[in-house]
């Protein structure tokens, strides 16, 4: 019974002890020092805009267009005749292609 | 009409409204984030963090609320990150997320080292205790609890800050505080065993 009265008690201070707490000062130079992490993130805020400062929507534009221009002479010489013949070649150069003299079923 | 004009001069980012807004928050969120996390260097990293994300989200701020209550906002928001984090760090933490928060106290794993000067010497073990104890409450009575308790707000702040009726409040001070009993009366009767 007295334990429990004992650890009763306890629980009530331990709760009451919250009010023992004093507020506190913010700590030197606080304010100094985040004045200074803003002023770092403002700088860094305006690097990053000055890095692509000189890519405007024209030149954006430009550049897109040049883009699709180059893709599609691209995909139009690559569907010409000219691909089978590379193939053919390539397949020559590394000894893939069938001829008469290179295949053994066909010796008489 | 004063606090527009003030919010506009910090949207327009000049240095005078920021130094204005630090000589006027500097204490209260500092002292916010001490009372989520009773370290001295975490709060004071914590408050630097709430001042440099006001900086950054002022623009979005739509003035639905008071300044002053965004504020608040932003350091319990930070002040729950960092803790959050911490406690996931600690491998016992993780296993007390998974078994549910129904592990006793144990100071050794709390989140940082105890170190808040605004406790005397004397008190210094039962409010380490009582802080470990508020560790295992969940999110939403701890909350309300560090605001209203050890930050010292008033039902209507928190009510404001939290975005939460008076009477939410009241009913989740009175579950934290049944909750913070059954707690530390284990902690307690194991102690003397």
């Amino acid at each position: 019974m007295d334990d429990k009265r004992n650890i009763d008690q306890l629980v009530e201070e331990t709760l009451n002890s919250v009010s023992s707490i004093d507020a506190i000062k913010a700590p030197p130079f606080f304010k100094d020092k985040v004045l200074n992490r803003m002023t770092q993130t403002a700088i860094e805020k305006e690097e990053g805009v000055f890095i692509l400062n000189w890519f405007t929507p024209k030149i954006q534009a430009a550049a897109l267009i040049c883009f699709v221009l180059l893709n599609t002479i691209a995909l139009l010489y690559n569907t010409s005749d000219s691909y089978s013949e590379n193939v053919e070649d390539f397949a020559e150069v590394y000894g893939l292609s069938e001829t008469d003299t290179d295949s053994y079923f066909n010796q008489n | 009409m004063e606090e527009y004009n003030f919010i506009e001069a910090l949207r327009e980012g000049t240095n005078q409204a920021y130094g204005r807004l630090l000589d006027d928050y500097q204490q209260k969120v500092f002292n916010t984030c001490i009372s989520f996390v009773p370290n001295r260097e975490d709060a004071e990293d914590i408050a630097q963090d709430v001042f440099v994300e006001v900086f950054n989200s002022i623009s979005k701020f739509e003035g639905s609320s008071k300044l002053s209550t965004w504020i608040y906002r932003i350091a319990v928001n930070k002040s729950l990150e960092f803790i959050r984090k911490k406690n996931t760090k600690k491998r016992f933490g993780f296993m007390q997320s998974l078994l549910g928060n129904d592990t006793p106290i144990d100071r050794s794993s709390y989140f940082t080292e105890f170190n808040h000067p605004g406790i005397l010497l004397e008190n210094k073990e039962k409010n380490e205790i009582l802080f470990a104890a508020i560790n295992k409450l969940p999110e939403a009575q701890r909350i309300v609890y560090t605001l209203n308790k050890i930050d010292d707000l008033s039902y209507q702040e928190v009510s404001e800050i939290t975005q939460k009726s008076i009477s939410s409040i009241e009913s989740l001070l009175f579950r934290a505080k049944k909750n913070l009993q059954e707690l530390l009366h284990e902690y307690y009767k194991k102690d003397k065993n």
